[in-house]
């Protein structure tokens, strides 16, 4: 390799140069619109919170097992700046310690579909109209057949009640949105000339699904990545909110609402903030994801 | 291609479909830990009593026997029973199912009429102000969840404006009235009451509008780029030049092909109202299918949950297929395709 370099007229042909050129292109065309650039704040902002959580929330001890009778159902003030819960625990903390295994889900639920499924949806693909497509797509179909979110509540109800349970829940409502993705994608790819071409050449299938046909996915497959973080949280929100996610003592913001809809007219904040969380965490993911989408899709400049 | 071959086509795919369905709804009864015979009758119970249930729910055959006579059992509507209500699934089922069917039926119609309203207008006066608030809202309503909708609506137009009652289906001291269809609304329109009627309508208004908009903004946001793309195409440039007049023009020529894309969103959205119900109904504390599923899901009640999950997916691939009929009669291309799969 080393000396197939050395011999290259001009550095455009080094492939780290190509990524970072082109990666220069995909930030210009970004940081165009200023929402995608807010997503982009947003998202950073939240990874930011969730990784450093000990260290910014003003109250760390209270994401766990923490009671203070004395400051139970505090409105928001200066002291907590959202106010405090039933037992007195501070519900800015809470909301971004439960960040942590908000993300923590999305990248596992996420990772896991997106391998499963981009497999299952290359392959049924490349090989559409014979047995190997019917039968991965007639399954597909069975999954998609019922909402995902009704899908993840009953698996979850059957398995014990704890977050890892939550994922694989989520995660086996979620894959096959992948697989029909990839599917319709590589379905229509295969038929391109350069699919043809290194058939042609007698390259390997396992050549051709991921180093042919996979890249070419790869913009939309990001996209809904991006877009995905926010409603697996949301998914997630919504098993824990029932009582199937993260068991307390640990926060959760579906279990943070759950009890604060309970307190309703007195005391708000606890149920507010929780909800309000979700909607800025769906917003930025969303904002960013459809900055990458406008990045990344080739046609205008 | 005509639209009745199209729609047998569509009724086969579907049963195979609900077949899948079926053994996935097995699947997930089969993966409870710990046995069903048991959990039924209790820690306390003798052995033999365990072990005769047992025979009785078939569970010491094979696991494709026990699917066979579990299958049977359900075509013939017989659910089992309910390990936390002691009755039958069927008849839980048949009480709480009607007031979410209202309350989605309800919402389903604020998404259609507002959804395709704000759209077409907005892409009517493209670019002006009112459809850059549309755009803006329809934003904010896409990516704020129903139930966090639920708890602002609650917040300002039940504590802080008093304007409508923001718990359960009635108000207490209300008689419902005599079950015909078991929605309240319907019921009491039939005895002509319209009292009661108002009363369970203004109870509907709350949480069907926190379900609704999520879906509602999504479907005024792809109508209106539909509208947009579908206005720019020569044959909408040359019927104007025509002289074709403009009601004619976006009623009948813009509109069918652009309410295809919003149609077949709207009906998946629709669906999984069903799912977002969940929360919105325990907010509310409306006392419907999904309520009823939140608890027998905590307590790991088998039947109900299979029950819930199977009629929930009837619900949807029904609904599927009405989606897929309407698109097919909108658009002939589609019907042209193998029983409308890709």
């Amino acid at each position: 390799m080393m000396t197939e370099k050395m011999f290259t007229p001009d550095a455009i042909e080094d492939p780290w140069v190509r990524t970072l050129d082109s990666l220069k292109k995909t930030w210009y065309k970004f940081s165009r619109n200023w929402l995608s650039v807010l997503g982009l704040v947003m998202v950073f902002t939240i990874i930011f919170l969730a990784v450093f959580a000990p260290y910014v929330t003003p109250y760390p001890q209270h994401a766990g097992k923490f009671v203070d009778f004395k400051n139970k159902n505090q409105p928001p003030s200066w002291q907590h700046l959202m106010g405090t819960d039933t037992i007195g625990r501070d519900i800015l903390s809470r909301i971004i310690f439960s960040f942590r295994n908000a993300l923590l889900m999305a990248i596992v639920v996420l990772s896991v579909s997106v391998s499963l499924g981009t497999l299952t949806g290359l392959t049924a693909g490349y090989y559409s109209g014979t047995r190997v497509d019917i039968v991965i797509m007639r399954v597909t179909d069975v999954f998609i057949s019922i909402p995902p979110i009704i899908l993840a509540l009953s698996i979850a109800a059957v398995l014990k009640p704890t977050l890892m349970n939550a994922m694989i829940a989520v995660t086996i409502s979620w894959w096959p949105w992948y697989t029909r993705m990839t599917y319709s994608l590589a379905s229509s790819i295969k038929n391109e000339y350069y699919v043809q071409a290194a058939e042609l050449t007698g390259a390997s299938k396992i050549y051709i699904l991921f180093s042919e046909i996979l890249p070419n996915c790869s913009s939309s497959l990001f996209t809904k990545m991006a877009l995905d973080v926010g409603w697996v949280t949301l998914v997630g929100a919504a098993l824990s909110f029932v009582g199937l996610g993260e068991q307390p003592p640990k926060p959760a913001l579906g279990t943070m609402i759950a009890e604060g809809v309970e307190r309703m007219p007195g005391q708000w904040w606890i149920a507010l903030f929780p909800a309000l969380a979700i909607m800025f965490l769906v917003l930025g993911f969303n904002l960013f994801g459809d900055g990458i989408r406008d990045a990344l899709s080739p046609e205008e400049a | 291609m005509r639209l009745g071959p199209f729609i047998l086509r569509r009724l086969a795919l579907s049963i195979f479909v609900l077949f899948g369905l079926s053994i996935l709804i097995f699947i997930i009864a089969r993966i409870v830990p710990g046995d069903p015979a048991r959990l039924t009758l209790g820690p306390r119970a003798p052995v033999y009593v365990v072990e005769r249930l047992r025979q009785q729910m078939h569970l010491d055959k094979p696991l494709h026997q026990q699917y066979g006579l579990w299958l049977w059992e359900v075509a013939h509507g017989n659910l089992g029973d309910s390990l936390l209500t002691r009755r039958p699934v069927k008849q839980d089922i048949k009480e709480f199912f009607p007031a979410t069917l209202e309350l989605v039926g309800i919402t389903a119609i604020f998404i259609i009429v507002a959804g395709i309203s704000l759209g077409v207008t907005s892409a009517r006066y493209a670019n002006t102000w009112f459809d850059n608030v549309v755009r803006l809202f329809s934003y904010l309503g896409i990516v704020t969840p129903a139930f966090a909708w639920a708890v602002i609506l609650m917040l300002l137009f039940g504590f802080v404006w008093h304007l409508f009652p923001t718990y359960g289906r009635l108000t207490e001291g209300v008689i419902p009235p005599p079950t015909i269809t078991g929605m309240y609304t319907v019921d009491s329109l039939l005895n002509g009451r319209l009292d009661i009627f108002w009363d369970a309508f203004m109870h509907l208004i709350l949480p069907a509008t926190a379900l609704a908009l999520p879906p509602m903004s999504q479907a005024a946001r792809i109508t209106r780029s539909s509208m947009a793309d579908n206005q720019n195409k020569d044959c909408m440039s040359s019927m104007i030049a025509y002289g074709v007049p403009d009601k004619v023009v976006t009623g009948k020529y813009l509109l069918k092909p652009s309410l295809i894309s919003p149609i077949t969103v709207m009906g998946m959205d629709i669906a999984a109202t069903f799912g977002y119900a969940f929360m919105v109904e325990k907010i509310f504390g409306f006392p419907g299918l999904a309520r009823y599923g939140i608890q027998v899901m905590l307590n790991k009640d088998v039947n109900a949950i299979s029950g819930v999950v199977l009629v929930l997916g009837v619900v949807f691939i029904t609904l599927n297929i009405v989606v897929d009929i309407i698109v097919a009669y909108l658009d002939p291309r589609i019907r042209l395709l193998k029983g409308g799969i890709r």
